[in-house]
């Protein structure tokens, strides 16, 4: 061992100590290519910023032709400048902006969604979020399937579309995927507003699995979907504990008075997440004839359900804080107590914020 | 009976440069894998803002727990500097761990803190809590008064009283970059189900210029003993820890600025009070739980630097230091030496804890084996000077390629020292650190197994100069 370090020893050295040179010699050169790249860019950047938003007021197509032309062969600086301008652009000048994307930028980028090179799919994601139209979603909802940088980025592309022919695929996606991912769905349905209410009633009709009813009628709350209140309630009773969460937490987010008396029934539900949802939505009910199955709430066994029992009682203005006193004050049980003093604290530290 | 001790050393010197080659050829792997790392992840920022996490419907809300210990001269401006984090939903607990002085009465005198009855679920045991109290002015303050019980108690007392389902654990002496929170939860909204933890780069903010509680300029310290010190975190966070999470083996998140699923630390039963490097044991546990429970996850680092910390400028205190960081590696290898060697465990058993125990844990007891060999062929006369020397020099080189790569990396990564001369000096600083630095470094690390046999949990002294609105040091 030592002959062969003693041999090798100093050829090592050598190696290590040219690889040292070479990498100080590298940072310094790489600062320096950095600064000249830095100020070539920024130079092509004005040029191109210029150009562009001098076509931003013409409607002259073949401005915007010779522009997409001529940048043509710097797509990293077009790329940026378009990016820094539709976020401060809208209405006709974002159209402009993307008749210049789909000239130069486009056909590469649907190309790269499929690249085997993850960095091309994620920025192709993001960009076709930006600029693309509708048609091209559902390339992008395969990418729902990719690696999570990239779902995400799919989501908010996808979300992005102002456009309704984008729900019908969205759902479309929605239905075929054996295990759709709630966040990107309810981002996506989300963003979409009231237009997607009619897609919900639709697929919450058709018999699905449990947990994709459940993410539905997450959606119809998130909304909130009123309309989708009968669909909603037939759900009430469903067996699956998520399906039945659901319910609770979008009834207390639809508002609607008549769901009372389901809320209640769900108060008394066997499985505690249910019945602390349950209790949280009455609260926003902010119907008096609630105040029993609350108080109620303060003395279950779960510290999730009494918590919720008191903050739906606070929502309940003055009504609530007079039942949580009268909880505090007369009660036997010292959590019911408890729960109901911090309550009563909270009430009045808000009044004094 | 000198042949037999010839004859025993040089084998030993063999091991030992076998084992030389084997630490440097692991890290130039790590940095390899960090390259990799950092390209990737200059590409996941790119054309996307940070604030998109605003307009996410349903974005996870955070409670960042800071716990303080006898803080009074600077944690009203650290609490003040945490209401400037930028993130949609937030709640700030800080947790006064028993403080002997006014820690308390300043907080509750600069933020009108009201005791209040806060009834909460107390999941994970604690010291007692003496209250719990909330500002009427900013209602993300959340201040819990605790008996003394150590940070890792402190961090369990926050999250019984945390609301939200992520929590970042950070030291309240740190600096928090404004957008922080917003980095290190991405991977949490981009992989919900299986990103359990996420770690960022910590950095040194000696001598940097800081206004309203934020880094303004960055500054090379004018002590070597934190130049050297800058170089060294370089090559843990982005040389080491980044090329370990690449092949799933990060098992540590640095305490100063951690961020966490709460359902899955809470379902562990929360930071071992007992730990000295809580940090690392919470993530080794986690990983240990979560393998056992055939579980998919994911524990994520972040190549951005997200929180500046000061690095000591006293030996004393480099000492004390240190020798708790080793204390703590040593208390975790023993506490789960089941899953060391142990193919069930998968990579963190057969490679990650592994790797901890030899080439981290182990490393200063064969340096030092090392230079008692060296002494006695020098006393035998039986040293090949020449083959000594170049030994010698490829040691010192190869510690310059890691400290070098590790630049190289804060290049790509950050680059923070915008100067030539900031470069040259850490240069510098990796080249003096094998003279003299290294050495006393493995020797505090030696005298650490020593006060581990004597049963020493102790943490030490470790004071900071602090921040204050406005400084240059």
């Amino acid at each position: 061992m030592t002959d062969f370090i003693y041999d090798w020893a100093p050829r090592i050295l050598l190696g290590f100590g040219v690889f040292v040179l070479g990498l100080w010699l590298f940072i310094v050169l790489r600062r320096i290519r950095l600064i000249y790249h830095e100020k070539i860019f920024t130079a092509r950047f004005k040029l191109i910023e210029q150009d562009i938003i001098s076509v931003l007021y013409t409607t002259n197509e073949k401005d915007i032709a010779r522009i997409a032309v001529k940048y043509r062969r710097w797509p990293g600086v077009l790329t940026a400048v378009l990016v820094n301008l539709i976020r401060i652009v809208g209405g006709e000048e974002k159209i402009i902006l993307k008749t210049i994307f789909a000239l130069t930028l486009r056909d590469d980028l649907i190309a790269d969604l499929e690249s085997g090179d993850y960095r091309r799919r994620l920025i192709a994601t993001r960009l076709l979020g930006m600029f693309a139209d509708p048609a091209n979603v559902p390339a992008l909802l395969k990418r729902l399937r990719d690696k999570p940088s990239i779902q995400f980025a799919a989501v908010n592309s996808i979300a992005g579309f102002p456009d309704e022919r984008v729900l019908d695929f969205v759902f479309r996606a929605f239905e075929a995927d054996p295990n759709p991912n709630i966040h990107h769905f309810t981002d996506i349905v989300s963003k979409h507003g009231m237009a997607s209410e009619s897609y919900i009633r639709d697929m919450i009709r058709k018999p699905l699995p449990p947990m994709k009813i459940a993410i539905l009628i997450e959606m119809a709350g998130l909304l909130p979907a009123r309309s989708l209140y009968p669909e909603i309630i037939v759900f009430a009773a469903h067996p699956d504990t998520e399906v039945r969460i659901r319910v609770a937490r979008a009834l207390g987010r639809l508002m609607i008075p008549d769901s009372l008396e389901i809320l209640s029934s769900l108060a008394d539900d066997p499985e505690w997440a249910v019945e602390a949802q349950a209790v949280r939505s009455l609260g926003r009910l902010n119907n008096p004839a609630a105040l029993d199955v609350l108080a109620r709430g303060l003395h279950s066994l779960s510290w999730y359900v009494r918590s919720n029992a008191k903050d739906a009682l606070l929502d309940m203005g003055m009504d609530g804080v007079r039942k949580l006193k009268e909880i505090s004050e007369t009660t036997q049980d010292p959590f019911a107590a408890d729960m109901a003093e911090m309550g009563l604290e909270e009430a009045e530290g808000l009044r004094s914020a | 009976m000198q042949k037999l001790l010839n004859d025993l050393f040089t084998f030993l010197s063999n091991g030992i440069l076998l084992y030389f080659f084997a630490i440097n050829i692991l890290y130039a792997l790590f940095i390899v894998l960090s390259v990799i790392g950092i390209i990737r992840h200059t590409t996941l920022l790119k054309y996307v803002t940070l604030k998109d996490m605003f307009a996410q419907p349903l974005v996870k809300p955070v409670s960042v727990i800071a716990p303080a210990h006898n803080e009074e001269a600077t944690v009203v401006d650290n609490v003040r500097s945490l209401l400037g984090l930028e993130y949609p939903v937030f709640e700030i607990i800080i947790v006064n761990d028993g403080s002997s002085d006014q820690t308390l009465e300043r907080l509750i005198q600069a933020f009108h803190f009201r005791k209040t009855k806060r009834v909460f679920r107390k999941v994970i045991p604690t010291k007692p809590v003496r209250g719990i109290y909330l500002s009427p002015h900013e209602p993300r303050l959340v201040l819990v008064d605790k008996e003394n019980g150590r940070k890792a108690d402190a961090l369990n007392a926050g999250l019984n009283v945390s609301r939200y389902p992520l929590f970042c654990a950070i030291d309240c002496d740190s600096i928090i970059d404004r957008d922080a929170l917003l980095k290190m939860a991405r991977p949490f909204h981009e992989d919900p189900d299986r990103t359990v933890g996420v770690g960022g780069v910590v950095r040194l903010s000696n001598d940097c210029l800081i206004k309203n509680g934020q880094i303004e300029n960055v500054n090379m310290p004018r002590s070597w003993l934190a130049r050297i010190q800058i170089v060294e975190y370089l090559r843990a966070f982005l040389g080491s820890r980044l090329g370990l999470s690449k092949i799933g083996s990060l098992l540590i998140i640095s305490g100063a600025f951690g961020m966490f699923r709460k359902d899955v630390v809470m379902q562990v039963g929360g930071y071992d009070h007992k730990a000295i490097g809580e940090d690392m044991e919470l993530v080794v546990r986690l990983t240990r739980v979560l393998r056992e429970r055939k579980a998919r996850f994911r524990i994520k680092f972040v190549p951005d630097t997200l929180c500046w910390t000061e690095a000591p400028e006293s030996w004393k205190i480099l000492k004390s230091q240190r020798n708790r960081w080793q204390r703590g590696l040593i208390q975790v290898l023993q506490a789960h030496k089941k899953i060391l060697f142990n193919p069930r465990a998968g990579v963190t058993g057969l490679f990650a804890l592994p790797f901890y125990f030899v080439f981290e844990m182990l490393s200063p007891l064969i340096e030092l084996t090392g230079y008692v060999i060296l002494l006695y062929f020098v006393v035998v006369n039986g040293v090949n000077t020449p083959f000594a020397i170049k030994l010698f020099i490829l040691a010192i080189v190869a510690g310059m390629f890691l400290s070098l790569s590790a630049i190289l990396l804060e290049e790509y990564a950050d680059r923070k020292f915008p100067l030539f001369r900031d470069v040259l000096i850490l240069f510098t600083a990796g080249l003096i650190e094998n003279l003299g630095y290294r050495q006393y470094i493995a020797a505090v690390r030696v005298k650490s197994f020593i006060d581990v046999i004597r049963g020493q949990t102790g943490w030490g002294t470790m004071q900071r100069k602090g921040f204050s609105s406005e400084k240059k040091t």
